[in-house]
């Protein structure tokens, strides 16, 4: 009897906060929220009006017939349209900056955690970036990276955050971010990561570990990864010329002029 | 398709050292399969003479190579002893055999002994030597060389160095293309042609050749290349005439200039017009392995390999050319991608198929990795364009190639061919760059960038290192086997001496691989080893690892009682207390703990005790609990009759400590004496139930003193009577007055120990020095002057004192001071300072003498004697000055001189020598102020020296009439010290000195508001020149002021 007590006492209660809730959701226009569907890890599907509630770690979802809390950890992929004003945004990044800022700080506040912020986030990092803004491009980053999945982040997105922190010369943190990549990171990202500390090294005059942390371990370990291998020939070359080993250097210069001979480092050289 | 397109950083060609590889391999093939049955079939003797010596010569050669002088050398003694006649090749053999350890000094300075440097035999030996220099990786030293010998044969060369001129040549072209001076290696090419050479020998050459010349065409213009192409064309029609494996490699030459020209078709074409033979080739040699496990590296000289991948690239480059211009179809595209196929069958094959053929049916040849990129590439070129392929690559093949290529490296380094292995690996490991064998493989590349010669390869050396341990020290899967060859990198490190290299990488193992299973024995290992070596420091940072990052690991008791062991000798009774806590803490996680948690218990309350008074009520308990444990459940903690037995010494110790602790509680006042009680009865029981135990002598001692302080005459002497009669040998019953004296004296009982003391001196008791030493010095803080005299004086008498005598005699001369008998207290102190010079006592002793003769001074009527014993004083004290080594100790030091001289200047105005006064009032003022303008005042320990100097000398400057100085004290006094107790009395000063100053024209200085804080600035930038004490000139210094003054006098 006792239990079936109680047991009817839990239900009061959550019926009571079932009709709390109702009105409170109802009640109110919700800001950051967007239609979207949720597919939770198992595979169940739940569509509706999603908002991401940051201080409980969970999504909300309104559907027509009910609303429910799924935890983020719950959540296997969330799929929101995109928004309208996202690919016009992104576009003017590349030849107007300024003047796209305003629409992706409010896609990077509406879809916060739905799938677009960290899109928009990446584009308004470069955005702040190419507007010598790069105390915001931190804090943009930060905040959409803050709960992302790890596999969520882009080798594109991190670089442009390493690059707002060098720029920010917030050294410690970026070693540590960098650091942290580079242990468990996929290749690409370790090559960026591994050039992006030896930047840190370089640019404090250590220029033996930054070859040997960084610019020679990717350019001789890590040939596959393209993107980032000329920046990487290029700067090994200048921090043996820095050391004084000239032999190196010219060995990196040759390397670097076969491998790229229109890369814009070698035109420079040339 | 253009030349350039093809010959891009995808060429197939790009790679000469890997050919050369295959060409060594089939070299050494050749050798083995000529000279070993020849050797075994026929035999040495049956052989000619220059057959045999031909032979052995090269057996010579692949020892030397193989880096076995030693072996070699006994060869070259067997033909030495043969053939005499062949010595002059010999010779070149033995410096052979030098250059591969490296000793080119050597060899150089037995080349210059040579009469002639012109003859052929001494040409040889430079030859030798050039080679040398190019094995070890010495370019420009080898290019001199071999540069000036070809200088001096232009044409063909003499027979008598025919073998060392084509062998030098051919290294040279091959050096030459390395450093990518291909104009000139195509000359070594020519050059090497001129010598006489088997026709095995000229294909090889002349198919090296003629890549080469493919190379030098890529890199001209379209319209500059036809020379070279005439040049190959020719080759390769004579090469075609015998198919062997060069037959195969001119085809792919051929292939390759006709995509150069644009005739892609044409390239096919010959292809498949030779296929079949190319085929047999390829057939001939995997039957040949098939055969022979001995053989089976011949399927690498496969020229199938090489022409598959040619033709992957040709389709896989016009098929890009065709998307890239937009005007491709489709089916065209796919179709050279990806073959074709009619009714569900593969009919041709495309790109894909050709890279995967040359990946997988050749594991082992350079082709397989660059296939597998570009099979990569053509996949990624599909996927974009929409089309999904799902080639299957047997896991088992994969395998396969992965370890054939890692093999290859391997061979090389086993050849020690250590450049070569490390390009080797370098190209496998950017192709697999994550698995078990790539982490063996990456630790090889370490040691063939320390092994090589090359310079900067350290550099190298660290940088994989470096990668090693940070990319897999965290990685699950590959932790256990990237920490295991990092610890082999650090034990060969250690089997070659290189010492800083070996705590490198142990360093990189420790920060980098907290999980591996070896990690907290290691630690534990270099923590042992440093603190026997005595270096706690360094131990303890290995300690505190252990600590922090293995709990719960084997080692991790053993390192937390390591680090009590150094907070204890350190005496942090607080740290090791915290670090005994957790200790105990772990131990009682443990099923069987064992001894060892009653001795962290022990340990703890030990610990307390040690904190003192203020914790021996903690301590008390402490002991009290484990007394508690092991008397009721002391079973549970002994796994053997060693842990039982350890335990009971503890039971006895703790009932002995925790009456030590109860006898010295002092509150509450009212339960003092009954703590007491309960120590002696604690101490009773202790004796009755260990008898034996090495505490029970002791506990009656113990018991003597606290009944003495209970006031039990009667059965505190029954319990030294007991202590006598029961252990007579021990040191508590030979010296029962002086432990009852020594424990009143630990209890607080000084006048009752002293008492005890005296009565030692009195009695016949065997007192050792230093016991009566401790009498003495407890005799002399309590004022007994004569009796602690005496006591230094029995010491003294004494035949066994030895190493006491030096203390003994400052105490004596301190007694004497204090008693007054300043004469006797000099001469034993002069005596001290002469017998012992380097005592650790003669600071205080001197400065004990300068203070006495400072008091005799004083009284001293007769003038003359009086400066003499200031004189002597102040130069006491020059002696201790002369020992110090801080500013803070110098500072005191000057205080010290300048109160002597302000004595002096008392002694001398007494006397009535109103002018001696005045001058060494002046010389004490002096002396303050030197301490004021010449030391640091932003070291806070000098504070106190500057307080006493502002305020003992601004009075005698204002009785000197030097009011701007004092002025000048006052102010900058009030700015440092705003709130001393002095602060209100130099106010006053401040104020008079201000009058008078103004009143002789001094004006502008302003004193500082009361209680007004003001950071001072350091000495160093108020003064000029010479602030520091160390740059004062020696005239100014305040102990040869002093002395000059005594120098006047005399």
């Amino acid at each position: 009897m006792k239990n079936i007590h109680i047991s009817s006492v839990r239900i009061r209660r959550k019926m009571i906060m079932g009709v709390f809730m109702f009105l409170i959701m109802g009640s109110v226009t919700v800001f950051g929220a967007v239609q979207g569907t949720i597919t939770k890890i198992g595979g169940d599907k739940i569509s509706g009006e999603i908002r991401w509630q940051g201080s409980t770690k969970e999504y909300v979802v309104v559907t027509d017939r009910f609303t429910v809390q799924v935890a983020l950890k719950d959540v296997a992929e969330i799929k929101v349209n995109e928004p309208p004003k996202l690919r016009d945004a992104v576009n003017r990044v590349k030849t107007q900056p300024q003047s796209a800022i305003a629409d992706l700080e409010e896609i990077v506040n509406s879809y916060s955690m739905l799938q677009w912020d960290l899109v928009a986030g990446r584009w308004l990092a470069e955005a702040y970036m190419k507007t010598k803004q790069a105390p915001k491009a931190v804090a943009v980053c930060d905040k959409v990276m803050m709960d992302a999945k790890p596999t969520d982040i882009t080798g594109d997105m991190s670089k442009i955050y390493w690059d707002a922190l060098f720029e920010c010369k917030l050294y410690d943190k970026l070693r540590a971010d960098l650091t942290k990549r580079v242990e468990a990171g996929d290749r690409e990202t370790v090559a960026i990561a591994q050039v992006k500390r030896a930047d840190i090294d370089m640019a404090n005059g250590n220029y033996e570990k930054a070859l040997i942390d960084g610019y020679l371990r990717t350019v001789t370990l890590f040939k596959t990864e393209k993107s980032i291998r000329p920046e990487a020939i290029y700067k090994a070359m200048k921090c043996f010329e820095a050391l004084g080993q000239q032999s190196h250097a010219a060995k990196m210069k040759k390397i670097l002029l076969a491998e790229f001979p229109e890369h814009p480092y070698s035109k420079e050289m040339k | 398709m253009t030349g350039k397109s093809f010959c891009g950083k995808n060429s197939f060609m790009t790679d000469r050292n890997a050919f050369f590889r295959q060409s060594m391999k089939y070299y050494i093939w050749i050798i083995l399969l000529m000279a070993c049955p020849v050797g075994l079939v026929i035999g040495q003797d049956a052989l000619p003479k220059e057959e045999w010596v031909q032979q052995e010569l090269k057996y010579v050669e692949e020892l030397q190579n193989l880096r076995m002088p030693d072996y070699a050398d006994k060869i070259m003694a067997n033909i030495k002893s043969k053939y005499p006649d062949v010595a002059a090749r010999m010779k070149v053999m033995e410096l052979q055999g030098l250059l591969a350890m490296g000793k080119f000094d050597k060899v150089l300075e037995v080349i210059k002994k040579e009469p002639d440097q012109k003859n052929e035999a001494t040409w040889a030996m430079k030859l030798a030597l050039g080679d040398g220099y190019y094995a070890w990786g010495k370019y420009k030293e080898a290019k001199e060389i071999y540069d000036s010998f070809f200088a001096a044969y232009p044409g063909v060369p003499p027979q008598a160095i025919n073998d060392f001129y084509l062998d030098s040549a051919h290294k040279y072209a091959q050096m030459l293309m390395r450093m990518g001076e291909n104009e000139a290696a195509l000359q070594a090419y020519n050059n090497a042609l001129k010598a006489q050479m088997e026709r095995y020998k000229r294909r090889q050459l002349q198919i090296e050749r003629a890549e080469l010349m493919v190379n030098l065409a890529e890199a001209r213009p379209e319209n500059q290349r036809q020379e070279y192409y005439t040049e190959i064309e020719k080759i390769c029609t004579e090469i075609f005439w015998v198919q062997d494996i060069w037959f195969g490699k001119a085809i792919v030459i051929m292939a390759h200039v006709k995509v150069m020209k644009g005739d892609v078709a044409g390239a096919m074409k010959l292809v498949d017009g030779y296929w079949s033979q190319l085929k047999d080739i390829d057939n001939q040699l995997k039957e040949q392995a098939k055969a022979d496990d001995d053989a089976a590296g011949l399927v690498e000289l496969s020229p199938v390999a090489e022409c598959r991948y040619l033709v992957g690239v040709i389709m896989e480059n016009e098929a890009n050319r065709l998307i890239a211009s937009g005007k491709g179809e489709r089916s065209q595209i796919i179709k050279l991608l990806v073959g074709e196929q009619k009714e569900g069958k593969q009919v041709s094959s495309g790109a894909l198929q050709h890279f995967l053929n040359a990946f997988v049916q050749y594991p082992d040849t350079q082709w397989a990795p660059a296939a597998a990129e570009h099979f990569k590439t053509v996949k990624d070129t599909l996927a974009k364009a929409g089309i999904k392929v799902n080639p299957k690559i047997p896991a088992d093949a994969m395998a396969k190639v992965r370890a054939g290529q890692f093999q290859q490296g391997q061979t090389l380094f086993n050849r020690q061919e250590y450049d070569k292995a490390a390009e080797t690996y370098i190209s496998v490991l950017n192709l697999f760059p994550e698995g078990m064998d790539s982490i063996s493989a990456l630790s090889r590349l370490v040691e063939c960038y320390v092994k090589s010669q090359e310079e900067g390869a350290k550099i190298y050396a660290d940088m994989v290192e470096g990668y090693l341990a940070e990319r897999f020290g965290k990685n699950k899967t590959y932790m256990l086997e990237a920490g295991n060859q990092i610890l082999r990198l650090a034990v060969l490190y250690d089997e070659e001496k290189m010492t800083e290299r070996k705590d490198a990488v142990y360093n990189l193992f420790f920060a980098h691989f907290p999980g591996h299973p070896k990690a907290a024995g290691m630690l534990m290992q270099f923590g042992n080893q440093k603190f026997s070596e005595g270096k706690t420091d360094e131990a303890m940072s290995y300690y505190t690892r252990i600590e922090q990052e293995h709990v719960g690991a084997p080692v991790y008791a053993s390192a937390l009682s390591r680090i009590a062991d150094i907070l204890e000798k350190a005496k942090d009774y607080v740290g090791e207390i915290k670090i005994l806590s957790k200790l105990v803490k772990n131990l009682e996680a443990q099923h069987e703990p064992g001894h060892a948690l009653i001795k962290a218990k022990w340990r703890i309350a030990y610990a307390y005790k040690q904190l003192g008074d203020k914790y021996i009520a903690v301590a008390a308990n402490k002991f009290s609990e484990l007394c508690k444990i092991l008397s009721t459940e002391g079973a549970k903690y002994e796994k053997s009759a060693e842990e039982k037995e350890a335990n009971t010494k503890i039971l006895a110790g703790a009932m002995f400590y925790k009456a030590y602790c109860f006898s010295r509680v002092t509150q509450p006042e009212d339960k003092v004496k009954a703590y007491k009680t309960h120590a002696a009865s604690v101490l009773e029981e202790l004796v009755a139930k260990f008898p034996d135990s090495q505490f029970a002598p002791a506990a009656l001692g113990q018991l003597g003193t606290i009944l003495t302080v209970l006031e039990k005459p009667d059965d505190a002497r029954n319990a030294l009577v007991r202590l006598k009669q029961k252990y007579p040998k021990s040191p508590e019953a030979m010296n029962s007055t002086f432990i009852l004296a020594g424990n009143l004296l630990n209890m607080g009982r000084k006048q009752e120990a002293v008492k005890l003391f005296k009565e030692m001196f009195e009695g016949e008791g065997t007192y050792s020095p230093g016991q009566i030493l401790t009498a003495g010095k407890e005799l002399l803080n309590a004022g007994e002057y004569d009796t602690a005299a005496e006591a230094f004086e029995r010491i003294l008498a004494s035949k066994e004192s030895g190493a006491w005598q030096e203390k003994a005699m400052l105490m004596k001369g301190e007694a004497l001071f204090k008693k007054g008998n300043l004469e006797e207290a000099i001469k034993v102190l002069t005596d001290l300072q002469g017998k012992f010079p380097k005592s650790s006592g003669i600071v205080e002793a001197s400065e004990l003498l300068s203070e006495a003769y400072a008091e005799l001074g004083s009284k001293e009527q007769n003038e003359d004697k009086r400066l003499d014993l200031f004189n002597n004083s102040i130069l006491a004290m020059k002696a201790v000055r002369q020992r110090t080594t801080t500013l803070p100790e110098r500072a005191n030091l000057d205080l010290k001189v300048a109160r002597i001289l302000l004595r002096r200047s008392n002694a001398e105005r007494d006397a009535g020598k109103a002018d001696r006064a005045a001058e060494a009032l002046a010389q004490s003022a002096m002396t303050y102020q030197s301490i004021i303008l010449f030391s640091d005042a932003a070291q806070p320990e000098m504070k106190p020296y500057f307080e006493a100097a502002y305020y003992e000398g601004t009075p005698l400057l204002m009785e000197l009439d030097k009011w701007e100085d004092a002025l000048e004290n006052c102010v900058q006094y009030l700015k440092m010290f705003p709130e001393h107790q002095h602060a209100s009395e130099i106010r006053v000063w401040y104020n008079k000195a201000k009058t008078r100053a103004s009143a002789t024209g001094v004006e502008g200085v302003i004193a500082p508001a009361e209680g007004a804080k003001e950071e001072i600035a350091p000495v160093a930038d108020v003064i000029e020149t010479n602030s520091s004490i160390e740059s004062v000139p020696a005239e100014l210094s305040p102990t040869n002021v002093s002395v000059e003054s005594t120098g006047e006098q005399q």
